[in-house]
């Protein structure tokens, strides 16, 4: 990071939309459904002042949706609600304290409705979506096996902690053109949707994009809609317009990972074969059930986790409810998946009485093996090496072994001699970069180069990244590759114009831009002696459909995989059950590593989102942030995507680790309170 | 109401409604943008200022409960020769915060150094909890914090 915009950060220089402003400023609020299911009867508007706007459904000019690649929700509600926060009207007025007068003047008459069915896995109403996916015969091995084991798993919905509003816009015209103030990790969603709520052409929406903070996936979709109206207003009242959002609605609105159920029956051969899996899973996807096919077949893929499993029998269902429609996450909702998976597994494997590392060396996937749906890995995995180094440094084999043995002898002598009792455990996992929908809002990319007559190379990216470190690595590389004579040669432009394509989520900031920077300057550098500066190049990134065939779940479903693996050794004391995690380790192979202290950045922000959705929200209340260590392994050349593994990783490790402590499972996220204390033991 | 306080070392009179938190006062009639309030609950510190030498949650506080007090917020602060301690020590340490929690993590240690205490780990992390932003874990923040103490106390002996 440079140093003026280092220093212009700590000195809280750094502008966000909501810091814009000017004379003529209309301030602007929507009038929200206090009701999550109900019917607008009756809208009653106070006297409004001559500088007042209002809109609704039936006053929007252009569409009256806001559409997603895979699903669309009203712009406003024309008069049935889907869930509580849905916007009904938008209001302007001149000053903030006439907007909240009138805003309280207006009368709203809802006859609420009964809520539609609370998520759970029995009631097959108001499903989005149902994948089912078959191979072998699962439910005969399942009938006749010696060991069978079944468990049902809970993660509770929960939301990524959030410190600024950050879905606060501002809108402004200029000519023909409306400049949109915000913060946004999808530029070409936003621009294609507030030109047709508009009714004007894309290139007249011009986003200037602020700094987003890390946790804004979940919001990937929900700025764009408050920046639409924005735009909306500003259209119809001609004037600048400041969009408010209050922290209460920043709460309300801000997209949640929904409630899972997950119901698993496994069975092992006596020699610790895992022979046939049956997973039945529901997710609450919330109301209009955006990107459910997205998410819930890449859960059905994570429910072999890391493991060889012939024999499958996989359900899953996104269900509607009348909660807030759901966002995106880092891992696109795999956690929550791959912690019922490992932790089940785990109970298995140590029912059959074998020695989990041992059981994962042999039972981990390999090349050739059928892996994700009905795919065959082509490539080695890096399990082992990611185990070998994972035992090395926890010294988990010895430790397991001890704890083990000394969890065996308090259940032999029902009596507890000791003042703590400790538990470690592991758990792996795999991250899939990229969307496995292939469509062109979501996966596509580009990338400009533009190397001038002065040696200065200028790269016009899809998006602004949020990493400063990211950027640097990416400058460093292009200086290399076209031997300029420093970083300090390349800049970083966002192209609005043309680089229209999918957001950075999912991995796709690190591996296809990067793979993108790095063919620009190739082809610059082949270009260089023969044509004349200035010389300019595009490379766009687009996905082949027949690699991934979804229908039948076959194919190569994601552009790389990233692998991990997590020990975690708790300690708990048995006078006050108070938990102690003594440390954590993470062995993870993300491809070439463009830059450690930011990746080490990226797995501490990981650790803390995983600790919030394992300890429940107040867990800063009740633990310290925990030691950690962190190996990155490397087997290749190309970056990949780091960010959803350590939330797929630490809470399944955790729940085991606190089994070989307590003696008690743990099968729901976040963890429940009476897994330590003494009333609760079993 | 009219107020009298001391705003980034100037004297200061404002006229404020009783309903105003002093966070929206700072930033809509004083102009300090670096004030940033997020949750409006005193938890994720974004909207975090010196009230003497002692860090405060200014969307906590009504703006009248300002008067007669000593306020800095993050622009007063940069006028000090603290803050390029700290950002020598953040620098060092390669400490990477996001835009909205930055001038918080300064002031909060800055309230340390003001406050002439010398902390050790536990008190430091005591104090990487006021500002709660995920952005960051604690490890490479409490180390920047060190390298900020060591370099303000070498000074002080000097």
């Amino acid at each position: 990071m440079n140093e003026k915009r280092f220093r212009e950060k700590l000195a809280g220089r750094i502008r966000f939309p909501e810091d814009v402003s000017s004379k003529k400023t209309l301030f602007a609020r929507a009038l929200r459904s206090p009701y999550p299911s109900g019917t607008i009867e009756k809208i009653e508007l106070p006297p409004l002042p001559e500088d007042a706007f209002i809109m609704d459904y039936h006053t929007l000019p252009g569409s009256k949706t806001f559409q997603l690649p895979l699903g669309e929700m009203p712009l406003l509600t024309e008069s049935r609600i889907s869930y509580r926060g849905e916007p009904i009207l938008l209001v302007g007025a001149s000053r903030e304290e006439e907007l909240n007068e009138i805003l309280a003047g207006i009368s709203l008459t809802i006859i609420p409705e009964p809520e539609l069915p609370p998520l759970s896995l029995d009631q097959r109403e108001n499903v989005q979506y149902e994948r089912h996916f078959l191979r072998g015969e699962a439910e005969k091995i399942l009938e006749k096996e010696d060991l069978i084991q079944d468990e049902d798993f809970f993660v509770i919905e929960s939301q990524e902690p959030s410190t600024r509003l950050s879905a606060q816009v501002s809108c402004q015209k200029e000519g023909n053109r409306y400049i949109i103030h915000s913060v946004n990790q999808w530029p070409s969603q936003l621009r294609k949707n507030a030109a047709s709520a508009l009714k004007i052409r894309r290139d007249q929406i011009i986003l200037r994009n602020y700094p987003h903070d890390n946790n804004q996936e979940s919001r990937l979709w929900y700025t764009s809609l408050t920046a639409c109206h924005a735009a909306l207003l500003c259209q119809l009242s001609k004037r600048p317009v400041r969009f408010l959002i209050d922290e209460e609605e920043n709460r309300l609105l801000t997209p949640a990972r929904g409630k899972t159920e997950i119901y698993i029956k496994g069975a092992l051969s006596s020699e610790g074969d895992l022979l046939a899996l049956k997973v039945d899973f529901a997710l609450d996807v919330g109301a209009f059930g955006l990107m459910t096919q997205e998410i819930i077949d890449r859960m059905t893929l994570a429910c072999t986790g890391v493991y060889q499993c012939r024999n499958l029998e996989i359900t899953g269902s996104g269900i509607r409810t009348n909660r807030m429609p759901t966002g995106f996450f880092s891992d696109l909702n795999q956690a929550p998946i791959l912690f019922a998976v490992e932790s089940f597994t785990n109970n298995l494997i140590r029912l059959g009485g074998f020695e989990p590392y041992e059981w994962k060396i042999e039972n981990r996937i390999r090349k050739g093996n059928l892996f994700l749906g009905e795919s065959t890995l082509a490539k080695p995995t890096p399990l082992l090496k990611i185990m070998e180094n994972l035992t090395t440094s926890s010294d988990f084999q010895r430790k397991h072994t001890s704890y083990q043995n000394l969890q065996d002898q308090r259940l032999s002598l029902s009596e507890n001699r000791e003042s703590f009792h400790r538990g470690i455990a592991m758990s792996l996992a795999y991250s899939g970069n990229d969307f496995l929908y292939n469509h062109t809002d979501l996966t596509t990319a580009a990338v400009r180069g533009v190397l001038d007559k002065e040696g200065y190379l200028q790269l016009y990216l899809p998006i602004q990244p949020g990493i400063d470190r990211t950027k640097k690595r990416w400058a460093q590389m292009a200086a290399s590759l076209l031997s300029l004579e420093g970083p300090d040669r390349v800049s970083f432009f966002f192209d609005q114009e043309k680089m229209n394509g999918g957001p950075l989520s999912a991995g796709r900031s690190i591996t296809h831009i990067t793979r993108l920077i790095e063919l620009c300057c190739e082809n610059i550098q082949k270009k260089r002696f023969r044509d004349p500066l200035p010389i300019d190049v595009t490379k766009r990134y687009s996905r082949q459909e027949s690699r991934w065939d979804k229908d039948k779940m076959d194919g190569v479903p994601f552009h790389s995989l990233s692998w991990g693996g997590c020990v975690v050794e708790v300690e708990i004391d048995q006078e006050s059950y108070e938990l102690k995690m003594r440390n954590i380790w993470f062995v993870l192979e993300a491809g070439l590593i463009l830059d450690e202290p930011s990746s080490r950045v990226t797995v501490e922000r990981g650790l803390y989102l995983a600790l919030e959705n394992s300890l429940g929200k107040d867990w800063q209340k009740r633990y310290k942030f925990p030691s950690y260590q962190v190996d990155f392994i490397s087997t290749g050349n190309t970056p990949q995507g780091l960010g959803g593994l350590v939330q797929s990783l630490f809470p399944p490790a955790l729940a085991c680790a606190i089994n070989q402590a307590s003696e008690r499972k743990g099968y729901t996220l976040p963890l429940e309170e009476g897994l330590l204390t003494e009333d609760d033991r079993q | 109401m009219t107020i009298h306080f001391t705003l980034n070392g100037k004297e200061t009179e404002l006229n404020v409604p009783p309903n105003k938190k002093l966070s929206h006062i700072l930033r809509d009639d004083c102009g300090l943008r670096g004030v940033h309030p997020g949750c409006g609950k005193g938890q994720c510190g974004g909207c975090l200022v010196l009230d003497g030498k002692n860090p405060v949650y200014s969307c906590l506080i009504p703006a009248f409960m300002a008067n007669g007090k000593n306020i800095t917020t993050i622009e007063g602060f940069v006028q000090t020769p603290l803050f390029g301690i700290i950002e020598r020590g953040f620098k060092r340490a390669g400490v990477i915060l996001c835009d909205f929690c930055a001038p918080a993590r300064v002031l909060s240690l800055g309230a340390i150094i003001l406050q002439g205490r010398n902390p050790d780990t536990a008190e430091i992390l005591d104090q990487i909890d006021i500002v709660k932003c995920p952005c960051i874990g604690p490890e490479s923040l409490e180390t920047g914090i060190q390298i900020a103490l060591e370099e303000h106390y070498a000074r002080e002996r000097r």
